[in-house]
């Protein structure tokens, strides 16, 4: 063995309860750190995953009107306009080879092709706007679960059938099998029966949309040949972007993925994700002062016996290899305590937590970013026992041995 | 001179600058050779333990030149010195000065494996060899606060012969021991000068160590008093 490593290790074996409590220290700046890896990690996922369990990763829509450029000889000036029409709505016309593309483009778990269009829910005197969304009735849970969402009634879109949210069931005052009218805004009416109340907790699904079957919607609304859109669930939410900017180009549709729809959450997301740096950087602070002034004070109690190694000729460099092996022992041994401890702390809190229905405190012990703190912990241990390494190299023997 | 170990011309030792500046060594010069065993006499503040301090290379002189195994000291850059002083220069302390965590035997070998970064069976079987010799075999694995203050004193001496130094350099080796035990370590210190050949500078108020030695040269306010005769 290295001899500098062996007394290395024996200095911080020789004071025990000096050692364990600087080791602990060390741990718990660690285990600060992986907690709050973990939180951010598990909150980011948590987040994402609330935001996009409900909503399509990707929606296909037509492609927006484009400008296009009219020649004028007179003038022999470009004229740029949009041209307007009102005889052509804006729809999906061969939506069963788009539908086709999408469901068989690598990432894309499932497709669904929807009809919507405003309109209203109608029971006596009292009126509520809606956005009416025509399904296909295999696919009433692709997008947002609502089957399990369902309170009363069961989840059948069958052609003269409605689902609805609790809150807008209040509002109109109707129950599972009473009659309601939908009036769309294309001027058309149809008296239809409540199959379902569902209540899914977001606002807007629960008063402000009404599920129908994806024929009763192409009557309702008018469309007999296209549909409005598509929507897609990826198998990763992170791919999504890659996956939309892919099927943009070889469908010819407007593609958009819910990065793009969510630009607030990520604002949010990136601030939780600074404060978090901002934690983590403090807890590698502390430990860096606290290896440092616990080694400074070893430096200062070892004068005499670094004086008695320079005069029996032992180099400097011996001397500050010395401390810098007990910077990085602490530095190792503190981050491993640390990085288990935190590992064990965030898997009990994450186990703690967790509900009858499966929901948990936002942690995830996996993100703990272990691996990046016991290399940072060692490295500013190291670099923490620079200055103690230093002070005990420039020990004069002569005058520490004379006292 | 074949035998000449240490040439020391004109040494001067000037601590502090300006109007505080103090003169501890005013221009000292003296000769040792190989295998003696000198005492370094002379009142408390004449400056022997400055002039040890130099001469172990600890201390650098304000002027004057040092000489020992033919080459010049004052030439040399600390790197270079604290090698020469592993190498060939040994130190015995008053209060052994030894390293409480470590047994008699890393004690002993420390110099050695500190040098070279690793502990070979070489140095542990020569530190071993060493502890045999002063009488300490029963304690080789002892950690030395478990010692008595003359066993300590006898793993110093093993420690300061670890690397089979040139010149010893003991200050007031025995002051910290009853008249017994300072009688025990200077037959020690004199058998290893004998068997080794290896020079001992022993700075002492004692005049009964003094009587031990074969020279006894005599400090008084940083100038040489006498050099004394030495023994052919």
């Amino acid at each position: 063995m290295n001899f500098a490593v062996k007394v290395a290790w024996r200095y911080l074996t020789s004071n025990r309860t000096q050692t364990a409590l600087l080791l602990g220290g060390v741990a718990i700046g660690v285990l600060v750190f992986v907690f709050m890896t973990a939180l951010i990690g598990g909150l980011r996922v948590f987040l994402i995953q609330q935001t996009t369990g409900n909503i399509a990763h990707i929606t296909l829509e037509p492609p927006e009107r484009v400008a296009r450029v009219l020649s004028s000889d007179e003038r022999r000036t470009p004229l740029v306009a949009f041209i307007a029409s009102n005889t052509k709505r804006q729809q999906i016309f061969a939506w069963q080879t788009m539908l086709q593309v999408a469901e068989t483009t690598p990432g894309v778990k499932v497709a669904s092709p929807q009809i919507n269009g405003n309109a209203f829910l109608i029971k006596g005197q009292a009126t509520s706007p809606v956005l009416l969304n025509g399904l296909r009735p295999d696919r009433l849970d692709a997008i947002s679960a609502i089957s399990p969402k369902i309170i009363s009634g069961s989840a059948r879109l069958d052609i003269d059938g409605i689902l609805i949210g609790a809150k807008l069931a209040t509002n109109l005052g109707v129950r599972v099998g009473q009659p309601i009218v939908a009036r769309t805004d294309r001027g058309r009416e149809r008296t239809l029966s409540v199959r379902a109340i569902y209540r899914t907790g977001l606002g807007s699904l629960d008063e402000r949309v009404a599920f129908v079957n994806i024929q009763l919607a192409r009557t309702l609304l008018d469309l007999p040949q296209g549909i409005s859109q598509i929507e897609l669930k990826t198998d990763d939410v992170n791919a999504a972007p890659e996956i939309a900017a892919a099927l943009g180009p070889s469908t010819g549709l407007k593609a958009t993925s819910w990065v793009e729809r969510s630009a607030q959450l990520f604002v949010a997301l990136n601030s939780q994700g600074q404060t978090g740096s901002l934690i983590q950087i403090f807890s590698l602070i502390t430990i860096v002062i606290g290896v440092s002034s616990a080694l400074l004070l070893t430096t200062y109690r070892r004068r005499g016996e670094i004086a008695i190694m320079r005069s029996m000729g032992i180099s400097r460099t011996f001397v500050v290899l010395i401390f810098i092996l007990q910077g990085l022992f602490i530095g190792l041994l503190g981050a491993g305590i640390g990085a288990s401890a935190g590992y064990g702390f965030c898997v009990l809190l994450a186990d703690l937590s967790r509900r009858t229905d499966g929901t948990a405190f936002p942690i995830d012990p996996a993100q703990g970013g272990y691996l990046a703190v016991i290399v940072l912990t060692t490295i500013g241990s190291v670099l923490a026992a620079i200055l103690p390494a230093r002070a005990a190299a420039r020990v004069d023997p002569v005058e520490v041995l004379n006292q | 001179m074949s035998d000449l170990l240490y040439r020391v011309g004109d040494l001067v030792k000037d601590f502090g600058t300006g109007e505080l500046r103090t003169r501890v060594l005013k221009g000292m010069s003296f000769d040792l050779v190989k295998g003696e065993f000198v005492a370094l006499l002379g009142p408390s503040g004449s400056g022997k333990s400055t002039l040890l301090s130099i001469l172990g290379t600890l201390l650098a002189p304000t002027s004057g030149t040092l000489e020992m195994l033919g080459e010049s000291l004052v030439h040399l850059d600390e790197q270079r010195l604290t090698k020469f002083r592993n190498r060939h220069i040994g130190f015995v302390f008053q209060f052994h000065h030894l390293l409480p965590d470590f047994t008699a035997t890393e004690n002993v070998l420390f110099p050695a494996a500190a040098s070279a970064g690793i502990e070979t069976r070489q140095s542990r079987d020569r530190a071993r060899a060493l502890l045999d010799r002063v009488g300490l075999t029963d304690r080789l694995d002892f950690r030395t606060p478990k010692l008595s203050g003359g066993q300590k004193q006898r793993v110093a001496i093993a420690r300061a012969l670890m690397n089979h130094p040139a010149l010893v350099l003991a200050d007031e080796p025995t002051g910290n021991l009853d008249r017994q035990t300072a009688d025990q370590v200077l037959a020690l210190l004199r058998d290893m000068n004998r068997t080794d050949k290896t020079t001992f500078l022993i700075s002492t108020h004692d005049p009964h160590v003094a009587a031990f030695c074969d020279r006894r040269i005599t400090v008084v306010d940083g100038q040489l008093a006498t050099e004394g005769e030495r023994v052919a």
